[in-house]
């Protein structure tokens, strides 16, 4: 049985008249398997997301190497397999002038769908109270979800998102990771495309991070996140020589960080409550305590060379200098909570 | 393919452009007989005979004189927008990932077009000669409209269809090569108004009898193509039979149909993006 999408040595290079050639995808090879599965497209702005599924959607010639979507050659054969994929591409594209539903119709139409696939994917993306509205008078969330109506309206084997979460905002981003995984969880498979390596993290089962072109890593989840370095737990207090000698007395080896009361314990965050007895018994009160997991952004900043990722400064409780109890650092897993010895103090990164 | 071509039928009559214009042209229409009307009872010497003053005779060569160039100018412009529109918002790529190929939905594009604008040249050729004919019902007379004058008028107003539907056809196709509607729109009224019917019919009318104008104004109306002999700068030249309406209506395919395989084969392998 083929590959859902097989991305093999694939090169593409736009031509220019007057510059150099611009190289926007090199030697790329990824591979998409199993159906179900939320397959997580990841890079900077410019990195050559949307170059690859343009080739993959056979929009875009490729200029070396193979693109395969169910086993059909993209450039040449993709019309065979073009009914079980459903896809965005950057923005989404529909006319302006009707509305949601009209717009829906016409591609519906097209394919000779059965009497009611709009009401259908009108109803998935919650916009069947809002349908008979024009396209421009939609919000971007709202165009965003018609987009992916379009997009569920073949009942696709295959959905190929590019960038959806772009322009939401924190609401509309939450709603688009539940769309997403509540259409993998129907056992189709989802490939997104994003720059916000944070935000896939909570949605992905596996991933592929490409970089000016190139591939970085290619793989499951945790596996890719396991790039990013182990996991710590991250003290800020005001004493912060004596706190790395008094963790050093019981085994712990802690670093300065680049802000003056804040150091690193290279201990697993399951062991933060240890970290915290240990230092309040020797007497030093810390100020803030979280757990710091190995992240893809972090995978992605090791993997690449680039710089650190810049670290939120942590929030400063009004009292209580008392031993704390680690809490989930942003986007990074939950990490197993003692019962709080004192007020907790809630940091966010 | 059915399917695709209904869909696309129906995506050109879902435009406002698709009656804005014809119902535009319509009003002149309308107006211009009023006016004529007015302008025409006031005046007992004017006793207007549909035959011969507005038909040109029963051979019906100057009933669709008036809207000659209009029609083809309209269907180029309902052409170049009906797929420039969709080349400007990205709906082209959205349709190629519902039928990636390409010369399929060229065709549908160009089928649906062509077979539109015809019907629309034609229903608005057809409103066109009731008007005149109630005119000269109103004020002069419509004795002498015969069978075989009104087989031609009904030529004439399928040829002026058949010729507004190739050009919505040639819209088509030369906007998918320019890859704008604005461009090909600018060009193509550029391109008509002033270098075939001016520069190049003065300056080299040995080219200009093959010329998609040309041909079209003698399709349409049912006239001989003809060539200047001579220098029209010192009087010295005659005008002389070239080729029939029937050679013209072929050129003006020929022009029509390379321009859509070329369109469609640049298309093919053009990368959207």
């Amino acid at each position: 049985m083929p590959a859902i999408v097989e991305v093999d040595d694939l090169t593409k290079i736009y031509a220019r008249r007057r510059d150099d050639d611009v190289v926007a995808v090199s030697h790329l090879a990824m591979t998409l398997g199993t159906a179900g599965t939320v397959h997580g497209f990841l890079g900077p702005n410019g990195s050559g997301k949307t170059t690859t599924i343009r080739c993959l959607l056979g929009l875009i010639r490729p200029t070396g190497g193979r693109v395969r979507v169910f086993g059909s050659d993209s450039t040449s054969s993709f019309h065979h397999v073009a009914g079980r994929v459903g896809a965005i591409v950057e923005n989404p594209k529909l006319f302006p002038k009707f509305s949601g539903r009209r717009n829906l119709q016409l591609l519906a139409d097209l394919a000779r769908l059965p009497k009611g696939s709009v009401d259908r994917v009108l109803r998935i993306v919650g916009l069947d109270g809002r349908d008979r509205d024009s396209f421009e008078s939609y919000s971007l969330g709202m165009r965003q979800r018609l987009a992916i109506a379009a997009a569920l309206l073949k009942d696709p084997d295959l959905l190929i998102l590019d960038e959806p979460a772009n322009g939401l905002d924190p609401a509309g981003i939450a709603e688009m990771r539940v769309l997403i995984r509540s259409i993998a969880d129907e056992g189709k498979a989802v490939l997104v495309s994003s720059h916000q390596l944070a935000e896939m993290e909570q949605v992905c089962d596996e991933v592929t991070i490409i970089n000016r072109g190139e591939l970085v890593i290619t793989g499951p989840l945790d596996e890719v996140r396991s790039h990013g370095g182990d996991d710590a737990v991250v003290v800020t207090i005001d004493d912060r020589d004596g706190a790395i000698a008094l963790l050093a007395r019981q085994g712990m080896t802690a670093h300065p960080r680049s802000r003056a009361d804040e150091l690193k314990v290279d201990v697993d965050t399951a062991r933060a409550v240890d970290v915290n007895r240990a230092l309040a018994e020797g007497g030093r009160y810390l100020r803030g305590l979280r757990a710091e997991q190995a992240s893809l952004e972090t995978a992605f900043l090791n993997l690449t060379g680039g710089p650190p990722p810049p670290t939120a400064p942590p929030v400063t409780p009004p009292t209580a200098p008392a031993p704390t109890a680690p809490t989930a650092a942003g986007t990074a897993p939950t990490a197993p909570l003692p019962p709080p010895a004192a007020p907790a103090v809630e940091e966010t990164r | 393919m059915t399917s695709l071509l209904l869909a696309e039928t129906k995506r050109l009559w879902s435009r406002r452009i698709t009656y804005f214009f014809p119902a535009l042209l319509a009003l002149l229409f309308v107006a211009g007989i009023v006016i004529a009307y007015f302008v025409i009872e006031g005046d007992e010497s004017n006793n207007v005979d549909f035959v011969t003053d507005i038909a040109g005779g029963v051979d019906a060569r100057e009933i669709l004189g008036p809207v000659a160039s209009l029609l083809p100018v309209m269907a180029f412009v309902i052409g170049a927008s009906y797929i420039g529109a969709d080349l400007k918002s990205g709906m082209v790529e959205q349709i190629l990932t519902w039928e990636p190929r390409r010369l399929r939905f060229v065709a549908a594009r160009i089928v649906a077009g062509l077979v539109s604008a015809a019907v629309i040249a034609m229903v608005l050729a057809a409103l066109l000669v009731l008007l005149l004919y109630i005119l000269a019902a109103l004020v002069g007379t419509v004795e002498g409209t015969t069978g075989e004058l009104w087989g031609n008028v009904a030529a004439a107003i399928g040829r002026t269809g058949l010729a507004a539907g190739l050009f919505c056809a040639f819209g088509i196709a030369v906007t998918l090569l320019l890859d704008s509607s604005v461009a090909s729109i600018t060009g193509f009224v550029i391109y008509w108004f002033i270098v075939e019917s001016f520069l190049l019919s003065t300056f080299l009318p040995k080219v200009a009898v093959w010329l998609p104008v040309t041909n079209a104004s003698s399709f349409g109306s049912g006239d001989d193509v003809e060539r200047i002999e001579g220098s029209v700068f010192n009087d010295s030249f005659e005008v002389v039979r070239h080729h029939g309406y029937l050679v013209a209506g072929l050129v003006l395919v020929a022009w029509v149909v390379v321009s859509v395989v070329l369109s469609g084969a640049v298309f093919d392998r053009r990368d959207i993006a």
